[in-house]
């Protein structure tokens, strides 16, 4: 059934999600090492390394300005990682029409990252109002306390998307994908492709310096030209 | 010259202004209009550090902007200037600093101000001052970044208004 | 001071990182003030404060100098609620355009290279090029704010942050150009058609860009390429 590989995943989502905001943010939380690391707990390091590349461009440069908070990419990863592996071993099909097709899902899903994540931070807002409480009362040693409640609600809020993702994704999969897995097959080297340019343009469209498209075009070109010529 | 963005944000410089205003509008040069920070040296440090080389500041009183703005390196500028506060915003329109619209960015307050979305605390003052600047014909418009929707701060108000009837 | 890696743990709408800067700094000053002081101290931490996470280590080394100047009795030109409060969005600017904006885009761009040949130590090349700048922020700029005080504030301006961003930012730009272009040189050779055919990619990446800064985000657009994908195979 899975149950090993599932709370390992479990784990490192956990782990994962506490880098991402409330943690060090060694970016340990970045797909590009997430998956690998959960490919690496689930047995197929190059799967995860290979979700990664799929995700990695799309949300990077996403500055979380302000209050805003972009998409969970996190949880993304290691829920997208999680599903192939495991899926492609179940449904017995191409591992890489499992792994479009679970990354592309979990992107969907993972969208609910964003409502969790706003419930944890409104949940330190409560515990904010009473140290200030506290605090005028001359209290002081309930402050730490709280703070590090903190560290648990993000956690908490990082397993809730993790497991909607997992959730989600294992429904799409099961229902969905045996009907399209002929276009996935037929299409999966142009939509590998297509991920990480997709990304490519997300960075493009929010990096704003003077000619970023004139500065990627002409090494795009020229390295497309030295590739094609050797 | 040409001022593209008024804006009240009692931060001043931070990230919405030099990531996002600052290259969607193609500013090249930012006034902060605010006496405080044109008396002290080391709060025009610590805000410069922050802005690259491209982009002329410069720190005013809010008396001085008449002054400012005549100089002839602005002449060619594209100009975001930044108020703290509605009062300042008020004042400088009356010294005859145009603009015609105002942008509501941030506003933090404590105590009795009132929430009237995420960002910004309005008190009885700004909400006076305000009023002032619609009556000289000065749009007031509350966007924190350009992908936001843009609002009047009319719908704001009404908004916190409709929550604040009882019943 | 390891505390200063959970600064953010306490994140919140109100007050945003407040807790966290008093969570870093509790310790001190429960070492350098008693009773009613301290009460006081607390308090004064628990104002609103957000910055970067990393730029964050500073200011605290600097409010840390200027507490000890506090218990001394001495006076510096601005108390630690005036520098928090001066310094927070400055460099709160300053550590989203060079941290999120700049060194992690050219950190990942780079390690990409790494990836797509299905090599392992992506993800190591990767954590190392960032987290090294970013260590040293931390923990360096932390002991000098210490020691320096005030001073810190024209260490940091000589560094140039902003400025440095812009050229790493270049380098993101022409990288993921070189990236790009061997990715489609790769599916190219895949699909065994001519290399050619790989200039296509040119106008769609200038649409996409076109549209994400219509306010397209990556997510619609990545369904709907898929969905065109899908829709050229099926024919």
């Amino acid at each position: 059934m899975y149950l090993v590989e599932f709370f390992l995943a479990a784990l490192i989502s956990v782990a994962a999600g506490i880098d991402r905001t409330a943690g060090p943010q060694i970016m340990l939380s970045r797909p590009l090492v997430v998956a690998p690391l959960t490919g690496l707990a689930l047995g197929d390091p190059l799967a995860g390394l290979q979700v990664g590349v799929l995700l990695e461009l799309l949300w990077l440069c996403r500055v979380p300005a302000g209050s805003a908070i972009p998409p969970d990419d996190t949880q993304i990863g290691v829920g997208a990682t999680f599903l192939s592996i495991v899926f492609a071993k179940v449904l017995n099909a191409d591992p890489l029409a499992v792994m479009l097709f679970a990354v592309l899902v979990s992107c969907l899903a993972g969208r609910v990252g964003v409502f969790f994540d706003r419930r944890a931070r409104q949940g330190n807002g409560r515990g904010i109002a009473r140290i200030q409480q506290a605090v005028r009362e001359g209290i002081l040693e309930e402050t730490e306390g709280v703070h590090l409640l903190g560290l648990l609600y993000f956690a908490l809020s990082s397993l809730a998307t993790f497991l909607v993702i997992v959730l989600v994704g294992a429904v799409c999969l099961w229902w969905f994908f045996p009907l399209l897995e002929k276009l996935l097959l037929m299409g999966g080297g142009y939509l590998k492709t297509a991920f990480p340019l997709v990304g490519a343009v997300a960075i493009l469209g929010t990096l704003r310096i003077r000619y970023t498209v004139t500065l990627f075009l002409a090494s795009f070109t020229s390295t497309l030209l030295l590739l094609w010529y050797f | 010259m040409a001022v593209v963005l008024s804006r009240i944000d009692d931060r001043l410089i931070h990230g919405q202004i030099l990531e996002v205003w600052v290259p969607f509008l193609n500013v090249d040069c930012i006034v902060v209009a605010n006496d405080e920070v044109a008396s002290m040296t080391l709060r025009q440090t610590i805000m410069r550090a922050a802005i690259p080389k491209g982009t002329r500041v410069f720190f005013e009183k809010v008396a001085g902007l008449g002054e400012l703005f005549s100089r002839p390196e602005l002449r060619e500028r594209r100009v975001l200037m930044l108020f703290a506060g509605s009062g300042d915003a008020l004042k400088a329109f009356r010294l005859g600093v145009g603009f015609s619209e105002v942008n509501l960015g941030n506003l933090h307050a404590d105590g009795d101000a009132d929430r009237v979305s995420c960002t910004v605390w309005l008190y009885p003052e700004d909400i006076d001052n305000l009023n002032a600047l619609e009556k000289e014909g000065v749009k007031v418009v509350s966007q924190c970044v350009p992908s936001d929707r843009r609002q009047s701060w009319k719908e704001l108000i009404g908004e916190r208004g409709r929550k604040d009837v009882p019943g | 001071m390891l505390r200063a890696f959970l600064l953010q743990a306490s994140w919140n709408y109100e007050k945003l990182q407040n807790l966290g800067f008093l969570f870093v700094m509790a310790p001190a000053l429960r070492w350098l003030f008693r009773e009613d002081e301290l009460t006081r101290a607390f308090a004064r931490h628990l104002e609103k404060f957000n910055t970067h996470p990393y730029l964050a280590g500073p200011i605290l080394g600097v409010s840390l100098a200027l507490e000890e100047k506090e218990k001394r009795g001495e006076e510096d030109l601005v108390g630690v609620e005036g520098f928090k409060e001066m310094t927070m969005a400055p460099y709160g600017a300053m550590g989203d355009s060079f941290f999120w904006g700049a060194l992690r885009p050219l950190a990942a761009v780079f390690s990409l290279f790494f990836a797509v040949r299905g090599s392992l130590w992506a993800p190591v090349v990767f954590l190392v090029g960032f987290n090294l700048p970013h260590l040293w922020c931390r923990v360096v700029w932390f002991w000098q704010g210490y020691r320096k005080g005030l001073e810190m504030v024209q260490v940091i301006q000589r560094f140039q942050l902003p400025d440095l961003a812009i050229r790493l930012k270049e380098m993101t730009v022409v990288l993921l150009g070189g990236i790009s272009a061997y990715l489609v040189f790769l599916l190219t050779s895949w699909e065994e058609i001519p290399p050619a055919w790989g200039f296509l990619a040119v106008p769609l990446v200038c649409a996409g860009v076109f549209l994400v800064r219509r306010g397209f985000s990556p997510l619609s657009l990545l369904v709907s390429v898929t969905l065109a994908v899908f829709l050229c195979v099926g024919l």
